[in-house]
């Protein structure tokens, strides 16, 4: 017996593991929890962990591990009052969170977040970005300048530029080098911040805004990037496009602005895999594709973007997802994207509710014909009340005779109609015009079901927090598609999606 | 404005056209469409030919008596010479044949409404 118990315990307690290890595992899905009433600004995933989303937002870091059930909670080390984050970069070993109360750096698994640069002075201490090399030199790019320190020093030192009076609005390293982005072009240093060399400048391209608002304006640069595995490439978001290098600043070529909304950029991101380029702006997240960029998210505010296994992580001022999402790409393969539907009527139900509506049924050609030929059947009856007139022709005179009222029934039938009834030719007709009137009524039919089915497969498989003037559009036709299919039904097609919820 | 005394095809030409958005009136008679005309004046009229009461040929003549030069698409089943003789001097667009086809009638119909 106590074998028994035992090996029931054992088997129990190999059970409670192996689930806890499967739970552990389990990718719970991204959600927003934690940060609801927060304005976002900034997003990254562990290089370690890609379970390890941190989230910035306009009042602190927060950090989330997907394998694990919860949400979104505060990163520790970090002021304890209100830190708007403005950039989240990686380093060789640890994580930087640039803020405007300074520069913070923690490890990868988001233990403890520690302060490397702050100051006195506001314009110094809010950090716009920051860059790490892979000796571990940090930049920390503030109003006031440039600020570095070498991973062998303490002391952090503040960069001789030529180009002071701008104010530096991205930067990127890679391989030694380091890029600064000032509006009017981007800057290469060599040398760990010594010297600098300008090596795009928006002037030499004639670049002009996009934006009706500031048109005649000069474009302005607002982001730089690059891949770390291919130096030499480097991508330079403008306010009039996006532009690309692979000589490491040698020779630029604008990228095709198509279906892109360059204005509002706020995040280039390369795919390290296959080189696919990413761009981030307010309506939503592109991809280039050929020579057009596909609205692969739409949404009216989108903030950032961090490669996470084979997607994207997205965050929006109010919201942060993924894309694409586990679920929904199981959704959107084979019949699992049409299966959600399976609670409305189907186009065969559809149709039949408009042929009822419109009383352009077979059944009412089948009830003429009926009826016709039971008519062929039925005498004319005729029944009357009058005086009876008799006329007698005789060889040498005419009598007539007039009897008193009388009642007179007389029935007649036309035989012919057993054979051709006259009314057929009527009713092939009205047969043919009815069944024109069904065939135009059905093509309605099928075209609005048809448009309406697309429309909630598209609306489906975007993700939006706040939906954008296109979602918004897309969802006041899907309105208008489906009183169009009442209006063919009766209101049939409504009626029963109510009754199916 | 459709001139035929049978409810159905009235019914299904009306609800045909109305779907196109094209606005139609109906009249079941010739002595119907002689009352209807006198106060409105259709761009186009479809009229039946053979009809219980008036025929549509004498419906035409009485219009066409009346000063009024509305375009007329006659509209018949049969092809009888002695009927539609008249119809020569009555100033018609065409005259087409049953069984209708609603998408050529529609055509017909935009085609001579478009005409100056």
């Amino acid at each position: 017996m106590f074998k028994t118990l035992f090996v029931a315990v054992l088997f129990f307690l190999l059970s409670v593991i192996v689930c806890a290890r499967a739970f552990a595992q389990a990718n719970h899905a991204l959600t927003n929890e934690g940060l609801k009433g927060q304005e976002l600004t900034a997003v990254a995933v562990s290089a370690i962990n890609e379970n390890i989303v941190f989230a910035g937002t306009k009042e602190g870091l927060y950090v989330r591990d997907l394998s694990l059930p919860g949400y979104f909670r505060p990163v520790p080390g970090l002021p304890p009052e209100k830190t708007a984050v403005r950039q989240i970069v990686h380093g060789p070993r640890q994580v930087y969170a640039a803020t405007e109360k300074g520069l913070f750096a923690g490890s990868a698994d988001s233990r403890s977040f520690g302060n490397v640069w702050t100051r006195a002075q506001e314009s110094e201490r809010d950090v716009k970005s920051a860059a790490v090399l892979e000796d571990g030199t940090i930049f920390a790019a503030t109003k006031s300048g440039l600020f570095y320190k070498p991973p062998q020093e303490g002391a952090w030192s503040k960069a001789a530029l030529d180009f002071e009076a701008e104010e530096i609005v991205s930067l990127y390293a890679a391989a030694g080098i380091i890029y600064a982005a000032v509006s009017s072009g981007v800057y290469r240093s060599i040398d760990s911040a010594k010297s600098w060399e300008k090596i795009f400048n928006v002037y030499e391209h004639n670049e002009v805004q996009e934006d009706e608002d500031r048109e005649g304006e000069s474009a302005a640069v607002s982001y730089i990037t690059g891949l770390p595995q291919e130096p030499s490439l480097l991508y330079v978001g403008v306010s009039s496009g996006i532009f690309t290098t692979n000589d490491n600043g040698g020779a630029w070529e604008k990228l095709p602005s198509g279906g892109l909304e360059p204005a509002n950029l706020k995040t280039i991101l390369i795919n390290p895999s296959d080189k696919g380029v990413f761009a981030a702006a307010k309506a939503g997240v592109f991809k280039l594709e050929g020579k057009e960029w596909k609205h692969l998210v739409m949404t009216h505010d989108c903030q950032a973007i961090a490669p996470r296994k084979n997607g994207l992580i997205v965050i929006t001022a109010n919201d942060i997802f993924e894309y694409p999402s586990a679920a929904k790409q199981q959704d959107l393969t084979g019949d699992d994207s049409l299966a959600r539907f399976n609670h409305e009527p189907s186009i065969e139900e559809t149709q039949q509710m408009a042929i009822a509506y419109g009383n352009v049924s077979d059944r009412k050609i089948k009830d003429w014909q009926r009826r016709a030929s039971v008519r062929a059947f039925m005498p004319q009856l005729t029944l009357d009340y009058d005086k009876t007139v008799t006329t007698a022709l005789g060889a040498s005179y005419d009598r007539v005779q007039v009897g008193p009222r009388d009642w007179g029934l007389s029935l007649k039938w036309e035989l012919a109609d057993l054979i051709f009834n006259g009314d057929q030719t009527s009713i092939d007709t009205r047969s043919r015009l009815l069944v024109q009137l069904r065939n135009d009524i059905l093509a309605e039919v099928t075209r609005l079901y048809f448009e309406r089915r697309k429309l909630q497969l598209e609306l489906a498989s975007s993700k939006t927090a706040v939906p954008a003037r296109e979602e918004m559009d897309k969802k006041l036709r899907l309105m208008e598609l489906t009183a169009l299919l009442d209006r063919l039904t009766g209101t049939a097609f409504s009626k029963v999606l109510k009754s199916n919820k | 404005m459709i001139v035929d005394d049978e409810a159905d095809v009235r019914e299904y030409l009306k609800r045909y056209f109305k779907r196109r958005k094209i606005e139609v009136i109906t009249a079941e008679s010739g002595e119907e469409a002689l009352r209807i005309m006198d106060t409105q004046q259709p761009d186009l009229l479809l009229l039946d030919v053979r009809m219980g009461g008036i025929t549509g040929v004498d419906t035409l003549k009485k219009i066409r008596e009346r000063g009024n030069q509305v375009r007329v698409i006659m509209v018949t089943g049969v092809a009888d010479e002695e009927l539609l003789r008249p119809l020569k001097n009555l100033d018609i667009l065409a005259c087409i044949h049953k069984p209708l086809i609603l998408e050529e009638l529609e055509k017909e119909v935009l085609q001579r409404c478009s005409q100056p």
